[in-house]
């Protein structure tokens, strides 16, 4: 505490931490960091890494900030340090009523009927990426399965073509994890996705389908269709959130699984409620990722002193790990109740993306405890993002397992 | 016995069709759920319950007599 001479009122001091979400420690030591803040009891605190932020992981603290859009802008600057991306992303980036517009003109897409639809070819994608390594009895599970099936359903959703999803994922993995890392190579990745885009919308111009992508291109809000880089800037949006946060959490899940047998045998064992078990994976191994609002003027928020513009880094993923939400929150219960967890984020801007990732996730996590249950991951070659501030997932995972036949054959 | 879907809190999780399926209907265009009409009283009790405890923004309402 300290007294301001001037009024007299007394200002209480930020609570310092010494954090850094593009750290080794976040990467290399994920579960201690979640014990070192959660144990300080404060629901937040104040970090001096990349010119300042704030940092909210209480799980209170958090639910009144999501919902207080007022006070926690969306719109940039809010990153620490700025993302490479120099227009704002829509809708996640805006503010007010016409984010909520931005956003119905793809309801049509993102919803939970369009999500149920889309299971058999999610099923079908799933066993053909299975298909191709079952029989070799190893597979980098990151590259052959996890990170491929997001990609390609999204450029599907987009009716781009889903076979170039290694080149997208590239750009994708560069713009989200070398932003902190390697700025000048995020950039390039943006300009090169830029005139990707920017192709597809010529390509588009010439005939529009049935698909997201030429919804978007159609789209009027207030009577006004979308420029050409905002297009591009909603567009961006689907890649960023499509690809690699389900990607994320299978992974982490993955290595959870595999250094817990009785989880393991319990999945096996109720591998008919995997559409409700991974809520307990998505709430403790969820991809994490720097979600960030901007403050709009100076405020006391749950005791500590905030000013007008400063960033603010929304831990959801710490807030899943709050022992005042969740009884003993560092246990994997697949059958946990009253599981509100944050993975999704809330309020105006929960993500519209996630009836779809559940169902990618359940459905990859439902086939390998089903055609590799065995799996055993070779620790010695994982290889996590470098900065896995942005997306907590994983590069590679070897694995091994008894060979399997492909689906073809069974 | 009473159970409504509060639209101003209701944000489009869709937890609650997994809940209780029975009991709850997507309206897509505005991205909110609600309560299926003459599903309470068919739709167990306790469906309702779990779904209200795990709406993560406390959305869904059970009014019990």
């Amino acid at each position: 505490m300290s007294t301001t001479e001037e009024t007299g009122e007394q200002t209480r001091d930020k609570f310092v931490i010494e954090f850094d979400h593009h750290s080794a420690e976040l990467r290399d030591h994920n579960d201690e960091l979640v014990q070192r803040l959660v144990s300080t009891g404060c629901p937040m605190g104040w970090s001096e890494a990349h010119d300042g932020f704030w940092a909210i992981w209480g799980y209170d603290a958090l639910y009144d900030a999501v919902q207080d859009a007022e006070l926690f802008s969306s719109s940039l600057p809010k990153h620490a340090p700025a993302m490479q991306y120099p227009s704002p992303l829509i809708p996640i980036d805006i503010d007010g009523p016409i984010q909520q517009e931005y956003r119905k003109l793809v309801l049509n897409w993102f919803n939970p009927g369009h999500a149920k639809a889309m299971a058999p070819r999610i099923n079908q994608v799933c066993t053909e990426l299975i298909d191709n390594f079952i029989e070799r009895g190893e597979a980098d599970l990151a590259h052959e399965l996890f990170t491929a099936l997001p990609a390609k359903i999204t450029l599907e959703m987009l009716d781009w073509e889903s076979d170039n999803w290694p080149e997208w994922i590239e750009w994708i993995h560069s713009i989200i994890h070398d932003s902190a890392i390697d700025p000048d190579r995020s950039a390039a990745a943006v300009a090169s996705v830029y005139g990707a885009i920017g192709e597809e919308i010529n390509r588009r111009r010439e005939g529009f389908g049935q698909d997201l992508f030429s919804d978007i291109m159609k789209a009027e809000v207030y009577g006004e269709t979308l420029t050409d880089q905002q297009i591009i800037d909603f567009a961006l949006l689907v890649l960023l959130g499509g690809m690699d946060t389900t990607a994320g959490v299978m992974g982490n899940s993955l290595l959870r699984i595999d250094r817990d047998p009785a989880l393991r045998q319990q999945l096996i064992d109720e591998i008919d409620f995997m559409p409700k078990a991974i809520e307990e994976f998505l709430r403790h191994d969820g991809p994490g990722g720097s979600l960030c609002r901007r403050v709009t003027r100076d405020v006391d928020f749950h005791g500590q002193p905030m000013k007008e513009g400063d960033r603010v880094l929304m831990m959801f993923w710490l807030a899943n790990r709050d022992p005042a939400a969740f009884p003993d929150p560092e246990r994997i219960d697949i059958h946990r109740t009253n599981n509100r967890h944050m993975t999704f984020g809330m309020g105006p801007h929960r993500c519209l993306g996630s009836h779809h990732g559940r169902l990618m996730f359940a459905t990859m996590l439902r086939e390998v405890m089903t055609r590799l249950p065995d799996f055993k991951v070779q620790w010695d070659g994982i290889q996590r993002f470098e900065d896995c501030g942005g997306v907590y997932g994983i590069r590679y995972l070897p694995a091994t397992f008894t060979p399997g036949k492909r689906s073809t054959d069974i | 016995m009473r159970v409504y879907v509060d639209p101003s809190k209701c944000r489009g999780h869709a937890l609650c069709l997994t809940n209780a399926p029975d009991g709850f209907e997507f309206i897509t265009m505005e991205d909110r759920s609600q309560v299926v009409e003459g599903a309470v009283g068919t739709v167990p009790v306790e469906e309702f319950l779990t779904a209200a405890r795990e709406c993560p923004e406390r959305a869904i309402v059970v009014e019990l007599d």
